[in-house]
């Protein structure tokens, strides 16, 4: 099992560690797939004889999975190092899709249930915070830009994988059934091709590494970036855990509020046809990727506070300007201000990563990152509540369904200013909670 | 080398998607034009 531990990973002296991205990426855009899981709702309900909703729990378990196993496992995640824990990943999420083609084949819902929100919820998790702590030991120049690719292939990772489950139900449908089980094998192997490759690649910086000229830049940074370490048992009893938390779930609830109706509230509001909302969605899909990319690499430049003020102030006024662009039937001002909230909806989520290493430091920031993460499973449960309930009660009210959304849009304001302050009391952690012997690497 | 070659085979799934996206994405510009016309 040599191979598999976090000794084999370490890189020999000359390795480039601009090769550790693509590991992170590789890796991420498979479990992104997650995003994608709806395009199997209707195939998977007509093969068991189940309505859509029992189907898309599947999806509600492998999110609640991904934020559980994000949290429990970041210790281990920590030990085991990048290697093992992507290789486990594989085997939970690949393992997971090929449980749910066989809960296909006996018409079992119970095993989709379980092999796709279960066990490859597991898959998730792991997957997810596997790659953090290597980028950010790798880039501490650059933390922001490392952590944003590997963030940014999870959102690519929708991408790939809605068009591509279409792809294979159509070339597997005229074989039989919907071609549903065949597509879930086939992507199953694709994505373990991928996720091993990723784990083949990876390497851990040896104890000691830094680039080239780099210097810590805590002094100019008014003790915003530490340069000592937390680890995680201490981390999430200090106030700067909690007040990150709160600012991860209010910006995800708020970015929620645009992505989950996405494609009804364009047509709502403009009175355009199927096309154009689903239209809408795939250019919201590549804001929600690039953003991630973007605001994370531009945070690096400005500072992980700054950047979120960015986030907070503009959401909420570009949240403000949208009834106003339905007053006004202006779809372009429309199209401009939600694609700007998605991308730093996305935004939020690659940065946070970078925010935590300058926290608590890059012991156990992985590990870290994985209890905080316990946040979206929480913002994905209130956001879209607290929208299709306003919402539903507006229309319920007699208002017109194309301004019963403004509301909703003056309420994310209210979310984001909530993050807003939360941020802006994230001071430096007291020195009392820093390990003593600050291990490295 | 290497370096390159192992950015292509993870970029070009993701480019794939991306393409997807934006094809998907044409109605919304088309309709735009038509409007503007």
């Amino acid at each position: 099992m040599s191979f598999l531990s976090r000794e084999a990973t370490v890189a020999k002296p000359g390795f480039s560690r601009w090769l550790v991205p693509p590991a992170a990426v590789a890796v991420h855009m498979c479990i992104g797939q997650v995003y994608a899981f709806s395009v199997f709702n209707k195939p998977l309900g007509t093969e068991l004889g189940q309505d859509v909703f029992w189907v898309n729990i599947a999806y509600q378990i492998a999110l609640a999975m991904l934020g559980i196993s994000a949290a429990v496992f970041g210790k281990w995640v920590e030990r085991s190092g990048p290697r093992k824990t992507m290789i486990a990943s594989c085997c939970c999420f690949c393992g997971g899709l090929l449980i749910a083609a066989l809960g296909v084949k006996l018409k079992s819902l119970a095993l989709i249930w379980g092999g796709y929100g279960f066990v490859g919820g597991i898959g998730l998790g792991l997957g997810y915070i596997a790659p953090v702590s290597t980028l950010v030991k790798w880039f501490p120049d650059r933390p922001g830009m490392a952590t944003g690719m590997a963030i940014m292939g999870f959102g690519g990772g929708a991408l790939i994988g809605s068009p591509l489950a279409q792809e294979l139900m159509n070339y597997f449908a005229p074989s039989g059934g919907t071609g549903a089980m065949k597509a879930l094998m086939t992507m199953s192997a694709l994505y373990a091709c991928f996720m091993l490759f990723g784990a083949f690649i990876v390497r851990v910086p040896a104890p000691g590494w830094q680039p080239e000229g780099y210097e810590p830049k805590a002094a100019a940074s008014h003790g915003m970036i530490t340069t000592a370490s937390v680890s995680v048992d201490t981390a999430w009893k200090t106030p700067q855990f909690w007040l990150l938390w709160t600012v991860l779930c209010m910006n995800v609830s708020a970015g929620i509020g645009v992505l989950g109706r996405a494609a009804d509230m364009c047509m709502d509001m403009f009175g355009v046809g199927v096309a154009i909302g689903a239209g809408f969605t795939g250019l919201l899909s590549i804001f929600n990727m690039g953003g991630r990319f973007v605001w994370s690499s531009i945070s690096d430049f400005t500072g992980r506070k700054a950047v979120y003020c960015i986030y907070f102030i503009l959401g909420a006024v570009l949240y403000a300007l949208l009834p106003y662009t339905q007053e006004t039937q202006n779809r372009t001002l429309f199209v401009i201000c939600t694609a700007l909230i998605i991308s730093m909806y996305g935004g939020g989520f690659a940065t946070i990563p970078a925010y935590l290493k300058d926290m608590f430091g890059t012991y156990q920031v992985g590990a870290i990152h994985g209890r905080l993460i316990t946040s979206w499973s929480m913002a994905a449960v209130i956001g879209p509540l607290l929208i299709n309930g306003l919402y539903s009660s507006r229309v319920a009210a007699g208002v017109p369904k194309a301004e019963a959304y403004n509301n909703t849009f003056y309420l994310m304001c209210g979310l984001l200013g909530i993050g807003l302050i939360a941020n802006l009391l994230v001071r430096p952690v007291d020195p009392k909670y820093h390990v003593k012997d600050t291990p490295t690497a | 080398m290497k370096a390159v070659l192992i950015w292509i085979i993870v970029s070009t799934p993701l480019l794939w998607g991306v393409t997807q996206s934006v094809k998907k994405s044409m109605p919304l510009f088309r309709v735009e034009a038509v409007v503007k016309k």
